[in-house]
């Protein structure tokens, strides 16, 4: 049993020519074959799912068809679910159930997927390499040595190695574009308020937003289609109707797509990242777009201003944290100040100690101008940019990361070098835009890839541009070990 | 020599059916956690999304004290951490109220003054800590957790406790006749802030000192006359007064330093990202303006004019809208002088009331009972002590008027020819007071009214009978 | 970023470091001071600081109680509960 897609697996169930638990079963071998080695998941969901794909054979059998029947999924451990551990890569959650499920994984578990697990992340969502988990770093499948990218290295490693085809994942300041362009598949993080936050564990609430892992773009379009939408429990998502994307992406429509590439996205690369994008662009203007050079002249104030913005959110955020009505109470608890110290402090790991740290202090009396408002203003000089960009162009192009995926350890010791390591794919968080990283070539044998920005909402002409390119290349048919 | 400055913040729950940002239930009185949804919990992953006749209510707050409303108001977030804070912040408002700017005119001791406020913001309240539940554990019941709350911060306007406990009854009036609160001090609905300090005239503000969670008005007033006494002691022995929060005991009536659960906190205000900013069109207010009920002031104008109580007694009636409502009910069915009316209702049944310690809206006696009773009086039927009598009676629980006159049988006598034959048989028995009387001793009259009254068992009308003993004593 | 202000940033993020730990620390976030410090010369006048990417208003709720609220379903930890209450060591007021 070898599907390649989403596409293949759902036709291939509601032809019946292969059952749900076949099927599952399947990847579940999978998943125990692999995930010793690449530690993708935190906790594998057996029985769970092997009921689900029970249950769906039944609905089969009498024709009764979801939109996404039988389609197995992993889910990032930042998304509750009910009666299942929910750990967000963190000590601190390592004991919690959920009573709830959220909004992404009703949708999905009511779309018809079978949940194959609970993968694992950066602890609290915060890191760009999978290294600052509990459970312990996940590797990438490309090169055990090395790391998938982060928060959602679990959810990217999973679909790489395909042992999942699908994963879901969330994106804060490239946490889904990131580990899609260090493993070789496609990565989206769809426009701030398109997929409801409700039940995603919070890290930086303007900045957050849940997306998808799959090995191709008609694959996300449809995932996307029924993750997105309104949900009354979410105040910031948005109501702007949600199209058929997978129908756009086929459709005939005229494309001439105009694609910007910013001078800063590209003035630092170095030669072999350099040579892989600019082949990228040469297909893009073989399938008919109008390339022209554009400026996003406040990217360099993105990670700043980023590192100001979400440290301060999640300050705020994970004071929730505190031993008193779920997750870790430490054993130290003689009283209530020693309660939420030692708690908190036994729970937490290094990063998010320094992130909390750093938030605090940007909001405190007398830091709080110069620090959290005068970033909240440098959003808006880069929204600006980009506003103006997309008056020039339809969409924005340029390598999701400086450079492919690093080795385990080896920037642990210097968190401001994993910050810049960002510079691409904050400001797309700043700003709320959609965008999405598609494989696009290799250095060294290792995925590299390319990032397409859209205006908001225009996720569908992101999709439909990243199918028109995968048309014509086959990057993402690529496999590791293969 | 030292002026007294006062300004009063006033924690006033909302009376929604649910939380100001979850569905879960307010209803008072359910088992511990019981009313926590996974969003009071503060569960991961939860967003708080704001009721909608929570603002409404913050809306007609602010139109009933002349303040302006917020066309865009934000959502701020108060960190810190307290066991009955689950999120480990709250939210409220901080930069950008939605209400601002209002006042509110109190009158003590007939004159009129203008009270600022400042602002009334929306926010959510605590959860509970229970202390003396468990030997060597505090027990916390988050069912409060998320109740609506608005803040009402004044100006430091207020020169006496008089003037703030006036004020204070003011706005509880007005929360209540607004249908916004139910005000139940007891039940902490209706919780007082009072900051006070001391200054010479013309000086800067002093130093204060606030006095947290007061709930009740007699308190409020006994905690601002031991504060002003404690800090003008310090001040005149040449000390400074420390800014600190303050409990008031009522037991030992006197105030105390309270060993702060929030100490000196930075609390690192930010704009709520899960929320966005509420946008409150024209429309909006003016559709909320015509649903506004009558309010203390105009009540006290309607009852002055169209009643025309005295000024007194309509400030009284006006602020408390349980008395007012009563009052009303009252008046409907009744023919009498409202004013007649009022000094019954503000003499002897509130008088009961009070004994008793019961609020008029609970009581067994109706508005109609007093109808019923003042119509008797105004016929001649029952004289107003008899009336207070059938009231004691009523008060029992034996609540047929007409039962209770006929069973007492104090039916007063009006008729002229029974009062007729009474008074020319006294007058018969005193031939020299009569003589007396007519020489110029006009205060005989009581005597022989006094004397019939004594006759008849206290049942003559006086009012008919002064009329008859006028015309015999003329001849 | 001196001891004084990680002492008063732990206490109100209610965090303990290691002594050890505390001038590795203190590296740590003088280097991201320097990072974000960039801002600083961000041709910001005039700029509203922006709390949201999208211009929305605030969706309103209807005022209806729900009343299916699970407690033992929500308190599933019952480490932490004693009676229905949530339960921590006394608190001295």
């Amino acid at each position: 049993m070898n599907f390649k897609s989403v596409k293949e697996i759902l036709t291939a169930i509601k032809n019946k020519d292969v059952s749900v638990i076949e099927l599952t079963s399947n990847y579940l071998d999978k998943i125990k074959e692999r995930d010793d080695e690449l530690n993708c998941f935190i906790t594998l969901t057996e029985e769970f799912a092997l009921d689900k794909a029970r249950k769906i054979d039944e609905e089969i059998a009498k024709n009764k068809v979801r939109a996404l029947s039988g389609l197995p999924i992993a889910q990032k451990d930042i998304f509750c679910t009910k009666n299942i551990k929910t750990s967000c890569g963190s000590k601190m959650l390592d004991n919690f159930v959920s009573p709830y499920n959220a909004t992404v994984i009703e949708k999905l578990n009511n779309a018809g997927t079978i949940m194959l697990g609970k993968t694992n992340m950066d602890e609290f969502a915060m890191g760009s390499s999978n290294e600052t988990s509990f459970y312990g770093p996940v590797k990438n499948p490309w090169d055990t040595e090395y790391v998938p990218g982060g928060s959602s290295g679990g959810s990217a490693s999973a679909v790489a190695a395909r042992i999942s085809p699908c994963s879901t994942g969330t994106d804060t300041g490239g946490s889904i574009r990131q580990p899609a362009s260090l493993c070789g598949i496609c990565g989206l993080k769809p426009t701030y308020g398109r997929v409801s936050r409700y039940g995603m564990i919070a890290f930086a609430s303007s900045l957050d937003q849940a997306g998808i892992f799959t090995t191709d773009a008609l694959d996300a379009a449809i995932l996307l289609k029924e993750i997105s939408g309104y949900d009354e429990k979410d105040s910031t998502s948005s109501s702007v109707e949600v199209p058929d994307y997978h129908s756009y992406c086929l459709s005939d429509t005229n494309y001439n797509y105009t694609v910007g590439i910013p001078e800063e996205f590209v003035k630092d690369l170095n030669d072999d990242v350099k040579k892989v994008f600019y082949d990228s662009v040469k297909v893009l203007e073989k399938i008919g777009c109008k390339i022209k050079t554009i400026n996003l002249k406040y990217t360099s104030l993105g990670v700043s201003a980023y590192q100001v913005v979400a440290p301060a959110e999640c300050s705020s955020n994970l004071s929730r944290f505190d031993g008193v009505r779920y997750g870790h109470r430490s054993d130290n608890s003689s009283d209530l100040e020693n309660l939420y110290r030692e708690s908190r402090s036994e729970g937490f790991g290094k990063e998010v100690k320094r992130r909390i740290l750093v938030g605090t202090y940007a909001l405190s009396a007398g830091y709080y101008d110069a620090y959290y408002l005068k970033a909240q203003k440098v959003r808006n000089l880069i929204a600006n940019d980009f506003r103006d960009a997309f008056d020039q162009v339809d969409l924005i192009i340029g390598p999701t990361t400086p450079d492919k995926a690093f080795k385990i350890g080896e920037k642990m010791n210097d968190p401001i070098a994993m910050y810049l390591s960002d510079v691409y794919t904050v400001s797309t968080n700043l700003a709320g835009l959609p965008a999405m990283s598609i494989p696009m070539g290799f250095k060294e044998n290792m995925p590299l890839g390319l990032q397409i920005i859209g205006n908001h909402f225009d996720e569908k002409n992101i999709l439909k541009i990243s199918h028109l390119y995968q048309q014509e290349t086959d990057w993402h048919k690529r496999e590791p070990g293969k | 020599m030292w002026e007294t400055v006062i300004g009063l913040e006033i924690h006033v729950q909302l009376s929604t059916e649910s939380k100001l940002f979850s569905s879960a239930s307010t209803d008072f009185g359910a088992d511990q956690n019981t009313q926590a949804s996974v969003i009071d919990l503060a569960m991961p992953g939860v967003l708080p999304v704001l009721n909608k006749n929570a603002v409404d209510m913050a809306v007609k707050f602010g139109l009933a004290v002349d303040a302006k409303i917020a066309r865009k108001s934000i959502f701020a977030r108060k960190n810190y951490f307290y066991p009955d804070l689950p999120k480990g912040y709250q939210i409220s408002q901080y930069e950008l109220p939605i209400v601002f700017d209002g006042k509110l005119d109190i009158y003590v001791d007939g004159t009129k003054k203008s009270v600022g406020i400042t602002r009334a913001h929306l926010e959510e309240d605590a959860g509970k800590s229970i202390h003396d539940l468990y030997e060597a554990e505090s027990a916390i019941d988050l069912n409060r957790a998320g109740t609506p709350l608005i803040e009402i911060v004044s100006e430091p306007d207020m020169r006496s406790s008089k003037e703030a406990v006036t004020y204070l009854k003011k706005i509880h009036s007005i929360v209540k006749s607004l249908g916004i609160s139910d005000g139940n001090m007891q039940e902490g609905s209706f919780r007082c802030d009072a900051n006070i300090s001391l200054r010479k005239p013309g000086d800067e503000f002093g130093t204060r000192a606030e006095i947290k969670n007061i709930n009740s008005f007699k308190f409020v007033e006994s905690a601002i006359n031991y504060e002003v006494i404690r800090q003008k002691d310090i001040l005149e022995s040449g000390e400074s007064v420390i800014q600190e929060t303050r409990l008031y005991d009522p037991k030992k009536d006197e105030t105390r330093p309270m060993r702060s659960k929030e100490e000196a906190n930075d609390y690192r205000y930010f704009p709520d990202p899960d929320l966005l900013p509420v946008e409150i069109s024209q429309e909006k207010i003016d559709k909320i303006k015509l649903t506004l009920p009558e309010l203390p002031d105009d009540k006290k104008d309607r009852y002055k004019n169209n009643y025309g109580l005295k000024e007194d007694d309509a400030e009284i009636l006006s602020l408390n809208s349980n008395l007012s409502t009563f009052f009303d009910e009252s008046i409907k069915e009744s023919d009498s002088n409202p004013q007649l009316v009022a000094n019954f209702i503000l003499s002897e049944l509130v008088g009961l009331c009070n004994k008793h310690n019961i609020d008029i809206s609970v009581a067994t006696i109706k508005p109609s009972h007093i109808s019923q009773l003042m119509n008797y009086i105004a016929q001649g039927k029952i004289s107003s002590k008899q009336a207070k009598d059938i009231l004691n009676e009523l008060w029992t629980g034996k609540l047929d008027i007409d039962e209770i006159i006929r069973s007492k049988n104090i039916e007063q006598v009006s008729d002229t020819g029974i009062l007729m034959k009474e008074a020319q048989k006294i007058l018969e028995k005193h031939p020299k007071e009569v003589q007396d009387y007519k020489n110029g001793k006009d205060k005989l009259m009581g005597f022989f009214v006094g004397q019939i009254m004594k006759e008849m068992k206290g049942k003559a009308n006086p009012k008919v009978l002064n009329e008859i003993l006028n015309k015999l004593l003329k001849e | 970023m001196d001891r004084k202000t990680i002492d008063k940033l732990t206490h109100l993020s209610k965090l303990s470091i290691p002594e050890n730990d505390v001038d590795e620390l203190i590296i740590n976030l003088e280097n991201i001071l320097k990072l974000i410090g960039e801002i600083d010369a961000a041709p910001t006048e005039g700029m509203e600081p922006m709390a949201h990417p999208l211009d929305f208003n605030q969706p309103l709720r209807e005022d209806k109680p729900i009343k299916d609220i699970n407690r033992s379903e929500n308190q599933n930890d019952t480490s932490k509960t004693k009676d229905g209450y949530y339960i921590v060591p006394k608190i001295i007021d």
